[in-house]
């Protein structure tokens, strides 16, 4: 049920319709423009966009072709937002954060993963941006296997799992 | 009151998450345990395991176990019909 590509749970692929946050795991295209736009308010100065695509490699795997995402769903939007938390706590004037995931298939090129933070200035939104999407790569269960020339297997650059409030 | 009793067991069902399902063979494993035990003693039960324990074995030392919503490390104490997962390291981003 986590590997469908059809849809089995809440979809964050617009923006929350109140608040400063936004995070989501969706099966359907994420597009890093839609949160870079949501993220412009009038006390920010600064908006700092990270976007994570599928590249044609992996450490020992040439000719990847496609990777499949798959997602512990229960814990994911949770775990998306202790991400935001602990960027708000780090650096407080951050305006909007959001953080977003897909899951499923997706082909080379393709928008995996989005962090955009908008911040009065520009080296807080650098560096909680930073901070965001090292984090969620530390602490959200997401895992990925690879298609390439070889075969197909999870990828091989994984990390260890780590609680939430991991520095 | 005197006699030593049995001490009680539990059946913990852990759910295995990305390459640990198919490691294990299956979505959920089912080991027995000590009321009192401890995460470490389920892992080691998975471990032992007679289908799912051989494929396991070389991915526990690097999965995290989350009991509820928590990644909580071995020493923790699992709980009668807490929700158990075995999450092997992670690749999203």
């Amino acid at each position: 049920m986590t590997t469908s590509g059809s849809v089995p749970y809440a979809v964050d692929v617009n923006p929350p319709p109140t608040g400063d946050d936004w995070v989501g795991l969706s099966g359907d295209p994420l597009s890093v423009d839609a949160a870079s736009a949501w993220a412009v308010v009038p006390s920010c100065g600064a908006v700092v966009a990270f976007s994570g695509h599928v590249r044609d490699h992996a450490p020992g795997r040439v000719g990847v072709s496609s990777l499949e995402y798959e997602a512990y769903e229960d814990q994911v939007t949770a775990r998306l937002a202790r991400v935001v938390e602990d960027i708000r706590s780090r650096w407080p004037d951050v305006g909007r954060v959001a953080l977003l995931h897909r899951h499923g298939r997706l082909a080379v090129t393709e928008t995996a993963v989005v962090v955009v933070v908008s911040a009065p200035h520009r080296d807080d939104a650098f560096e909680a941006a930073r901070h965001g999407i090292d984090t969620l790569k530390a602490t959200v269960p997401i895992w990925k296997r690879e298609s390439w020339a070889g075969g197909e297997s999870w990828g091989v650059d994984a990390q260890q799992l780590t609680g939430a409030d991991a520095s | 009151m005197a006699a030593e009793a049995e001490p009680a067991t539990m059946t913990v069902a852990v759910r295995c998450l990305g390459s640990a399902e198919r490691a294990a063979g299956a979505r959920s494993v089912e080991v027995t345990v000590s009321v009192t035990a401890t995460v470490a003693d389920v892992v080691s039960a998975l471990e032992s395991h007679p289908v799912s324990g051989a494929g396991l074995a070389p991915l526990l030392p690097q999965c995290a176990v989350a009991v509820g919503d928590e990644i909580v490390d071995r020493t923790a104490r699992v709980a009668p019909a807490a929700d158990v997962a075995l999450l092997p390291p992670v690749a999203g981003g």
